[in-house]
């Protein structure tokens, strides 16, 4: 599989992450030769039916209970826009679509 | 007589507790030399004196008081900065979180207060763990004690360096392909990867949450098993913790009758014929020891990087849609919401985590699951089986812990592939779930630190420790890297 810049931009919108025109085509090099090295994984032969690792452990559940949690001044402190109640963001919702 | 900072956390903690040092005295012996070391080594991203002899004033006063602080009394331990302490800056080496300082410690920063260790500076990573030679720090690289210009190996390169100066006796770092064992094993130190799930990593920032695991560093293998057991165990607010105790760490070191595996796979090409000269020695000794030695195979290992860079990335890529500009970290601006998570990113990532991320992302999108990442969990299962069965043969497994000493700084910068395969002999540990430790077994003829790797089953901890300890009396001891110039 090659990925090519408009590979690497595809991804990156989908990873929201902006990447530069001219970083696409490094990015792209780069990671074209690092798949090409794990597409060896295609030619590995596996038993009828092996089953794909999820979860070392065991499943693990707790009850249903309330405990404590960080209080809400820590919880805030390290955001960038805050009101003292809420995290603050650019507006989401356009005011035609509300 | 020793100077103080030469001393192992052992016999520091015992000097505290019987009250022959004083915790002050301790922490100004490494504070001194972490103040002069780090301009040169650059282990440390962040060490706050004040900090550090409060805590130690405070172990002294209990001491006093007739209280016993703890098995770790007084013993600076230098932390990994992605671990989060209460207070301090924890900042992955990533400029995203520059501004973050957690309301909270991790889980193994509790322990460590619990035992009486004085926390001691926050150490160099590549940036969020990726890479092998800190050279992914947004603050710049870690160096080698034993030769300025080179690598102190990564991601864990501050811990590692921190421990071979002297700057500490003791370091947490964190794991995930390696990155424990090959700076260890670049800067002439131990370092240990524990079982997944033996210690907790609530307060650990996450990279790949299936392969990550926090683990020791220390100048012996004494040493790294007495931090092991200080953080090691159960802990209820890691879903992933295993529920078990660290088990008996301090049998002493006797490797008659063991039966110790040498993997076919990893003494191959590209194993630098002086590393291999230095652990074939090892392995050898083992042997006289009374250790049964035999070749195995473990054909599936030698695809540990191709499965190793579709499951990191992947857990990376969900794990780091976290740092989007709102809860923490810095923002950038834009003129919605979702140009300012675009725009964060693009701008305070560098340029191995996004390649890592884009790597993730690709690898789990739509159309290309099933083909990367379900096959590389279906490989990674496969070899975790030959795993198993390897282990009904042997008790343990040993090799090179990296594939050539500590290269030069710049040397593999501009080749990714080229940084990954410097994992090659340390990915299937953690891949496995398994335990595995790296301790210095000689140095080359550049004077270079060399590291033999041993693995055992999981929860093998104890056999591990056994037998490191055994090969430790059998190698050179640790020696010191050459004084820094004044």
């Amino acid at each position: 599989m090659a990925i090519d810049p408009a590979e690497v931009l595809r991804i990156a919108r989908l990873a929201r992450l902006k990447v530069e025109p001219e970083e696409a085509s490094r990015l792209a090099k780069d990671l074209d030769r690092i798949v090409g090295h794990i597409d060896s994984l295609r030619a590995v032969k596996l038993p009828e039916g092996a089953e794909a690792l999820t979860y070392f452990g065991k499943d693990v559940h707790r009850p249903d209970d309330a405990r404590g949690c960080l209080a809400k001044d820590d919880a805030l402190r390290n955001a960038p826009m805050e009101d003292g109640d809420f995290f603050l963001v650019p507006k989401i919702v356009d005011k035609e679509e509300s | 007589m020793s100077e103080l900072w030469q001393l192992s956390a052992t016999a520091l903690a015992a000097a505290v507790r019987s009250r022959e040092a004083s915790a002050v005295d301790v922490a100004e012996a490494h504070l001194d030399r972490a103040l002069r070391w780090n301009d040169q080594v650059e282990a440390f991203l962040h060490l706050e004196p004040e900090e550090v002899r409060r805590q130690a004033r405070e172990i002294d006063r209990r001491i006093a008081a007739g209280e016993d602080p703890g098995r770790l009394a007084g013993v600076p331990v230098a932390i990994k900065d992605n671990l989060c302490v209460r207070g301090q800056p924890a900042t992955c080496a990533s400029r995203i979180l520059e501004p973050f300082v957690p309301p909270y410690d991790a889980h193994v920063i509790e322990r460590l207060r619990v035992k009486g260790a004085v926390l001691f500076g926050k150490t160099n990573l590549d940036e969020f763990a990726m890479g092998s030679s800190t050279e992914n720090s947004a603050f710049g690289p870690t160096r080698n004690p034993f030769d300025l210009e080179r690598t102190a190996g990564g991601s864990s390169g501050g811990s590692a360096a921190a421990v071979a100066a002297g700057l500490a006796p003791l370091a947490l770092g964190s794991d995930t392909g390696g990155s424990i064992r090959q700076p260890a094993a670049l800067c002439g130190v131990v370092g240990m990867k524990p079982t997944y799930g033996l210690v907790s990593r609530y307060g650990l920032i996450a990279f790949a949450s299936s392969l990550d695991q926090i683990g020791p560093f220390g100048r012996t293998v004494d040493d790294a098993a007495l931090l092991l057991e200080a953080v090691g165990g159960a802990d209820a607010r890691d879903a992933t913790s295993a529920g078990v105790p660290v088990p008996d760490l301090r049998r002493p070191g006797d490797v008659k009758g063991l039966r110790i595996g040498v993997p076919r796979e990893c003494f191959g090409e590209g194993l630098a014929p002086d590393v291999r000269a230095l652990v074939e020695r090892a392995i050898k000794d083992l042997g006289k020891a009374g250790a049964r030695i035999e070749e195995v195979s473990l054909p599936l290992s030698v695809h540990g990087i191709a499965v190793y860079y579709i499951v990191a990335p992947s857990e990376a890529s969900s794990n780091l849609a976290r740092y989007d500009g709102v809860r923490y970290g810095l923002r950038g601006d834009g003129k919605d919401v979702e140009e300012m998570f675009s725009l964060t990113r693009g701008e305070a990532f560098g340029p191995e985590v996004k390649r890592r991320i884009l790597l993730g992302t690709f690898a789990l999108s739509s159309g290309y699951y099933e083909a990367y990442y379900g096959r590389a969990q279906r490989v990674r299962a496969a070899m975790r089986h030959e795993m198993e069965e390897c282990f009904k043969k042997v008790d343990l497994l040993a090799s090179a812990t990296t594939p050539t000493a500590a290269f030069a700084l710049g040397e593999k910068t501009d080749d990714p592939l080229a940084m990954y395969l410097s994992d090659v002999l340390t990915v299937t540990a953690p891949l496995c779930g398994v335990p595995a430790l790296s301790l210095p077994c000689g140095r080359t003829a550049a004077g270079l630190p060399v590291g033999l790797h041993l693995t055992a089953p999981r929860f093998g901890e104890s056999v591990l420790f056994r037998a490191a300890r055994a090969a430790e009396q059998m190698l050179p001891p640790f020696a010191w890297p050459p004084e820094p110039p004044r």
